[in-house]
């Protein structure tokens, strides 16, 4: 059986928000899908850049500039990453 | 463009820059450093990649200079009083590019005569500021020239390596000067225009991208890479522009508040 779009949809936001948290080293439940990453207290260009780096391993797919640059949430973090992924 | 300084306005900025770069402070790429001495292996490889990076950043010069070419003009096209700025803006613009161009002779050299081989020209899509304010021009280059000076003393300070030490301290002099260029045209801007320049300095911070991020494929991976090697993240330079709108004016108003409190916590997040 296959997994619905929107199941994956929400099994790579909840991943891509387990990461969040650890790299920012904030609770997850305190970070919703319209968070913006770079609002998230202790974040900096940096972190947010090596999460994304830690999420396209976990995943491996390789985002583009315009992807990283232009992703502010976590929801469209997810997004870039499902679309890597049906590539 | 409206909304510009008058020649006038700018002349002491111009006037400081120049005086401040007396003929002992100069250097060049061809005999200012003991090349002889350069040597690579005692870099990391983080180190090289940081040193191929900034080359690159540096190298792209003639893009960088194109912009304020282009929206600064020095012809007809422009009002007698718009060219009378422009041509006051110009002496600064030749001579910092002349010592930016510098810089990048000075890397490709080091990394020529280290060992670390002959660097290979990028063409790049040309390189674009979307402002359509004066003093935009100057808050991006104010940031952008402070992040590169941080940067290269946090670089140096890792690496053990003493004709590049020798380099990236002279590089890091040079875009402390540049610096205080651009935040001299900012505090003129805000003591002479006041309130109408906070949104557009406003507009800079918001959008602001280190130059290449857009042009440059695979920038915030390599960006990545050398942020591992030192420090590297824009928004250090925010304190520093901070400092400048804070000292800028003593007619402090609600909305230069505010615009310090939105750098403020630009700075704390990036």
């Amino acid at each position: 059986m296959t997994a619905s779009p929107d199941l994956i949809t929400a099994q790579i936001t909840d991943s891509v928000r387990a990461i969040v948290a650890d790299v920012l080293s904030v609770p997850a439940d305190e970070l919703s899908t319209d968070t913006d990453l770079r609002e998230v207290e202790g974040a900096d260009s940096i972190k947010v850049l090596r999460l994304i780096a830690r999420i396209e391993r976990e995943y491996d797919v390789e985002l583009e500039d315009e992807d990283v640059f232009g992703v502010s949430t976590i929801a469209e973090v997810a997004d870039v990453v499902r679309k890597a992924l049906d590539q | 463009m409206n909304g510009l300084l008058t020649a006038a306005q700018l002349a002491p900025a111009v006037d400081t820059y120049l005086a401040a770069t007396t003929p002992e402070r100069r250097w060049d790429a061809e005999t200012s450093f003991a090349w002889a001495a350069a040597d690579a292996d005692r870099l990391t490889e983080g180190q090289r990649s940081a040193v191929e990076f900034v080359t690159l950043i540096e190298d792209h010069l003639p893009g960088y200079f194109d912009v304020y070419h282009r929206h600064f003009p020095v012809d007809d096209t422009v009002e007698p009083e718009v060219f009378a700025h422009n041509r006051e803006l110009y002496h600064f613009t030749v001579r910092w590019a002349s010592e930016e161009d510098t810089h990048a002779r000075a890397l490709a050299r080091y990394q020529r005569e280290s060992g670390m081989g002959v660097p290979t020209a990028a063409v790049l899509p040309r390189f674009e500021l979307p402002y359509d304010h004066p003093v935009q021009f100057f808050a991006y280059a104010l940031v952008q020239e402070k992040a590169t000076q941080i940067y290269y003393r946090q670089l140096r300070a890792v690496v053990d390596e003493p004709v590049l030490t020798d380099v990236l301290t002279r590089l890091s002099r040079d875009e402390a000067r540049h610096f205080t260029f651009m935040a001299d045209v900012v505090a003129r801007y805000l003591r002479h225009h006041g309130d109408a320049v906070v949104e557009p300095i406003r507009d800079v911070v918001a959008t602001f991208r280190m130059p290449l991020a857009d042009t440059l494929r695979g920038y915030w991976r390599w960006a990545l890479k050398i942020a591992d090697t030192a420090r590297y993240d824009h928004t250090d330079a925010y304190d520093s522009l901070i400092q400048v709108l804070d000292r800028a004016t003593a007619a402090r108003t609600d909305k230069l508040d505010e615009l310090m409190a939105f750098v403020a916590a630009a700075r704390t997040v990036g």
